[in-house]
C-alpha cells in the first residue's frame, strides 16, 4: 500500500480538506480526511489517473465524478504510476529534463544549432527566397526606399550636367555587361551622409555629389559602380532584409514569447548577427568588383585610393567629437583589411601581365 | 440564516448508512438555500487576554501569493521544449506551450493550492495548422488576385473582436485553482467596442483618448472573469488612469531635456541615456499599471494587493536584459522566473473570511464549431 498526503477538492466547490490517499496493492484507493480519518471516496480497483509530472510541481489524480487529490509527494506518485505500468509521452520528457546528460547534450545541440542556423541557415535561406522573388518585388521594395532616403536624407543633386554626361559614358561598359540587371544610375545631394554609394534593391544606384567630387579620376568611380553591382548582382538588399525579419522569427521561436520586450536587449545579439552579415556582403561585393575591373582592364587600386581618402575625410572630421567608437559597430570591413585586398590584387595583376 | 440551520447543513454528522454529500445536498434543497455556504468562522476556544472578536466577522487576512519555480529548473524545461519543437519541425510546439504554462501555473501557489493549467494541446495544435493553413491561401490568393488580399485584410478586423473574446475564454476556462476553474464571457460587440473603435477614436483624438482606452479594456477583461460562479468586479475608474499617465509627464520632461543636452555635448551619451529612458518608463508603466489592475479587482468580498516597486523592477528589468543580452539568450528562463518571483512576491489576496465557499460552474458544452475554432487563437493579454 501507498500512502500519499495532500489536500482534496470535491467538484462543486472550492473548499479545500487535508487528506489522505491510499493506494492499495490490488488497485483499490481510499480518500480519508486527514483529521478524522473519515472516508471521502472508496474506488475499488480504480484505474488510477495522475497529472504528468513537471519539475517539483505539485500533482493531481484525478477521481471519476471530477474530484482531485492534489499532492506535492511527486516521488509517491511515480511508485504508484510505476507499480501499476503507466508510461505515457510527457513521462518521457520528464526523463530528459530531470536527467543532467540528456540536458548537456540539448544544451551543446542548441548551441550547435543555433550557430549552424546564423552562420549558414538564415544567410542560405534569405538568398533562395531572395532569388526566387518576382523581380517586381525588387522594383518595388527599391522604389520605396528610395522614396523614404528622398524625404528623409537626399537633396536634389547639384552636379552639373556635362559631369553627369561625361560619367554615365564612363559606365557604359559596365552598364552594357549587365542587361539583365536593369541598372539605373542616379546622382543625389548625400547632406549628413557624406560621400557614399548605395545600391537598393531593383537595380538603382545612388552616387552622393560629394563621393563624386571627392574621386580624383573616373575610374575611381567606375570602381564604385562594380562594387554596388556587386550587391545588385548578389541581391544583397533584399536578402538583408529577409535575413532581418528571419532572425527575429528565429528569435521569437527560441524565447518562446518576447510579450512585453523586457528583455530589450536580447537585440544586441541580432545587431551583432545583423553586422556581420553586412560585411560578409560587403566582402561579396568587393570580390565581384575586383574581377568585373579586372576583366575590364581597369586596375583594383582605383578603388583602394578613392575609399582611403574618404577614410581620411572621414577620421579628421570626427577627430575628438566621440564618434571613433561607433567604428566597433561598423557595417563595412575595416578599411584596411578590405583593402589590402584591392591593392594584392593589383600585384598580381601586374605579375600576370609580366 | 441561523446558527441552529447552519449547523444542520453545513456541520450536522451523518448517520450511519447515509452519504455525507447526498444528505447535504437534500438538506439545502428542504431549506431552500441556494447560496454557498457563508463563511465562518470555526469556533475558537478564545483565551481571556485575547480581544473580542467584532460579533462574528473575521477581520481580512492577507494571503500571500508564493512562487516555488527556480531558473534552472525552468532552464530544463525550456531547453527540451525547444529542442523537441525543432526535432518535430514545430509540431511539439503546442505540447511546449502547454508544458510552460503548467510549470509557471504549478509553481504559483495560495494558501497551499497550486494553479492548474488545463488546456489540450490537441487542440492548439489544430487551431495553429487553421491559421498556417489561412495564411498559406491568403498569400497565395493575394498574390493572384490583389484585390482579395484587401478583402481578407478587412475580415480579419472585422474577426478581431471574436478572436480576443474567444482567446480570453480559452485561457481562463483552462485555468483552474482548488479544482475550480475561471471563465470568461465578454461580448464579441463590447470587444470590438474596446479593442476596435476605442483605440480608432484614441488616434484620431492624438492619443488623449488612450488612457480612457486602456482603461476600458482592463475593465472590459476583469468584470467579464469569474472563477466558478463567482464573478470579478472592477473598481478603478478612468481618472486613476489619466492620474498614472500624467505622474509620468515629469519624468518624460526631464528626459527629453537630458537627452536633447546629451546630443549637443556628446552624441553617444544620448544613446544612452535613450536606452536608460526607455527601460525606466518600461518599469513605471509595468509596476504601476499592474498595481492598478490588482488593486483594483474584487473578488465578492475578497480583494487583491499589488506592491510592486518601480526602483526594484527597474533593477530587475535591467539586469535581466544585461544577463540575457551577454549570454546569447541563454539567460532568458532564469529573467522569466525572477520576474515572475518578483511580481507574484509584491502580490496578496486580501481575504475576509475563508477560500472554502466558491461554488463551479456547470461545464459549458463545447459543441459550437466557433468554439472549436477560436480556442486555438490563444494570445496573451498580459493580465
Amino acid at each position: 500500500m501507498i500512502s500519499i498526503t495532500g489536500k482534496w477538492y470535491d467538484s462543486r466547490t472550492s473548499a479545500q480538506v487535508g487528506a489522505i490517499c491510499r493506494i492499495y496493492d490490488d488497485g483499490a484507493v481510499r480518500v480519508e480526511r486527514l483529521e478524522n480519518g473519515e472516508s471521502l471516496v472508496l474506488l475499488p480497483l480504480h484505474d488510477i489517473k495522475a497529472s504528468t509530472r513537471l519539475a517539483d510541481t505539485s500533482r493531481r489524480l484525478y477521481f471519476p465524478a471530477g474530484e482531485k487529490f492534489e499532492t506535492k509527494d511527486n516521488d509517491a506518485v511515480d511508485r504508484v504510476m510505476n507499480r501499476f505500468k503507466h508510461r505515457s509521452l510527457p513521462a518521457i520528457v520528464y526523463r530528459l529534463e530531470s536527467r543532467k546528460r540528456y540536458i548537456v547534450l540539448a544544451l551543446a545541440s542548441l548551441l550547435l544549432f543555433m550557430w549552424g542556423s546564423m552562420k549558414y541557415g538564415v544567410p542560405a535561406a534569405a538568398r533562395l527566397i531572395a532569388f526566387r522573388l518576382p523581380p517586381s518585388i525588387h522594383d518595388i521594395a527599391g522604389r520605396h526606399t528610395l522614396d523614404i532616403l528622398d524625404r528623409a536624407v537626399f537633396r536634389p543633386s547639384e552636379l552639373d550636367k556635362a559631369t553627369r554626361t561625361r560619367l554615365m559614358e564612363h559606365f557604359r561598359p559596365v552598364m552594357e555587361d549587365h542587361p539583365a540587371n536593369k541598372l539605373e544610375i542616379i546622382f543625389r545631394k548625400g547632406g549628413r551622409i557624406g560621400p557614399n554609394a548605395f545600391a537598393l534593391p531593383g537595380g538603382v544606384i545612388i552616387f552622393s555629389d560629394e563621393i563624386v567630387r571627392l574621386a580624383e579620376h573616373d575610374d575611381e568611380l567606375l570602381a564604385v559602380l562594380t562594387h554596388e553591382v556587386g550587391h545588385i548582382v548578389h541581391r544583397h538588399a533584399m536578402r538583408r532584409a529577409i535575413q532581418d525579419s528571419l532572425l527575429g522569427f528565429a528569435l521569437l521561436a527560441i524565447t518562446g514569447d518576447v510579450s512585453g520586450s523586457s528583455e530589450l536587449f536580447l537585440g544586441l545579439p541580432v545587431l551583432l548577427t545583423e553586422l556581420a552579415y553586412s560585411r560578409q556582403f560587403e566582402r561579396e561585393a568587393d570580390r565581384y568588383a575586383i574581377d568585373c575591373l579586372c576583366s575590364l582592364g581597369t586596375s583594383p587600386i582605383h578603388f583602394a585610393r578613392l575609399m582611403r581618402r574618404i577614410d581620411q575625410k572621414m577620421v579628421s572630421k570626427s577627430k575628438g567629437s566621440g564618434k571613433k567608437w561607433l567604428n566597433y559597430l561598423s557595417t563595412h570591413p575595416m578599411t584596411e583589411e578590405r583593402l589590402r585586398n584591392f591593392e594584392q590584387k593589383k600585384r598580381l595583376s601586374k605579375r600576370y601581365t609580366l | 440564516m441561523d446558527n441552529t440551520l447552519y449547523n444542520v447543513i453545513y456541520q450536522g454528522k451523518v448517520l450511519q448508512g447515509f452519504e455525507f454529500e447526498s444528505a447535504k445536498q437534500n438538506l439545502i434543497k428542504m431549506f431552500s438555500r441556494k447560496e454557498a455556504p457563508p463563511t465562518r468562522e470555526k469556533p475558537v476556544e478564545r483565551k481571556a487576554d485575547a480581544p473580542a472578536p467584532a460579533s462574528g466577522i473575521k477581520p481580512p487576512s492577507g494571503i500571500p501569493f508564493e512562487f516555488l519555480g527556480t531558473g534552472s529548473e525552468y532552464f530544463k524545461i525550456w531547453l527540451v521544449n525547444i529542442i523537441l519543437s525543432i526535432i518535430t519541425l514545430g509540431i511539439y510546439s503546442p505540447w511546449a506551450k502547454v508544458r510552460r504554462k503548467q510549470y509557471f501555473y504549478g509553481n504559483t501557489h495560495l494558501q497551499g493550492a497550486g494553479f492548474e493549467y488545463l488546456a489540450d494541446p490537441v487542440k492548439i495544435l489544430k487551431g495553429r495548422a487553421i491559421v498556417v493553413c489561412f495564411l498559406i491561401v491568403q498569400s497565395i490568393a493575394s498574390n493572384l488576385v490583389p484585390i482579395i488580399g484587401g478583402i481578407i485584410g478587412l475580415a480579419i478586423i472585422v474577426i478581431f473582436p471574436w478572436v480576443v473574446v474567444r482567446s480570453l475564454a480559452f485561457n481562463a476556462r483552462n485555468s483552474a485553482i482548488r479544482n475550480i476553474r475561471f471563465d470568461f464571457d465578454g461580448k464579441v460587440g463590447e470587444a470590438a467596442k474596446v479593442y476596435v473603435l476605442w483605440p480608432i477614436l484614441a488616434v484620431l483624438t492624438l492619443g488623449i483618448l488612450s488612457p480612457y482606452v486602456y482603461f476600458r479594456q482592463k475593465k472590459f477583461i476583469v468584470e467579464n472573469s469569474s472563477y466558478g460562479t463567482t464573478e470579478f468586479t472592477f473598481t478603478a475608474t478612468a481618472r486613476e488612469y489619466y492620474g498614472l499617465s500624467f505622474s509620468a509627464l515629469i519624468p518624460i520632461v526631464i528626459g527629453i531635456v537630458v537627452i536633447s543636452a546629451s546630443v549637443f555635448f556628446f552624441p553617444p551619451a544620448a544613446f544612452l541615456a535613450g536606452l536608460v529612458l526607455y527601460l525606466y518608463f518600461f518599469a513605471f508603466f509595468s509596476v504601476k499599471t499592474t498595481n492598478l489592475l490588482y488593486n483594483s479587482s474584487r473578488l465578492a468580498i475578497h480583494r487583491m494587493e499589488s506592491t510592486m516597486k518601480i526602483k526594484e523592477y527597474l533593477l530587475l528589468v535591467v539586469t535581466n536584459s544585461v544577463a540575457t543580452a551577454l549570454t546569447l539568450g541563454l539567460f532568458h528562463p532564469w529573467a522569466k522566473v525572477r520576474t515572475l518571483r518578483y511580481k507574484l512576491e509584491h502580490l496578496t489576496m486580501v481575504a475576509s473570511g475563508d477560500l472554502d465557499s466558491f461554488i463551479a460552474k456547470e461545464q459549458k458544452q463545447a459543441s459550437a464549431v466557433g468554439e472549436e475554432m477560436g480556442d486555438f487563437l490563444d494570445f496573451d493579454f498580459g493580465l
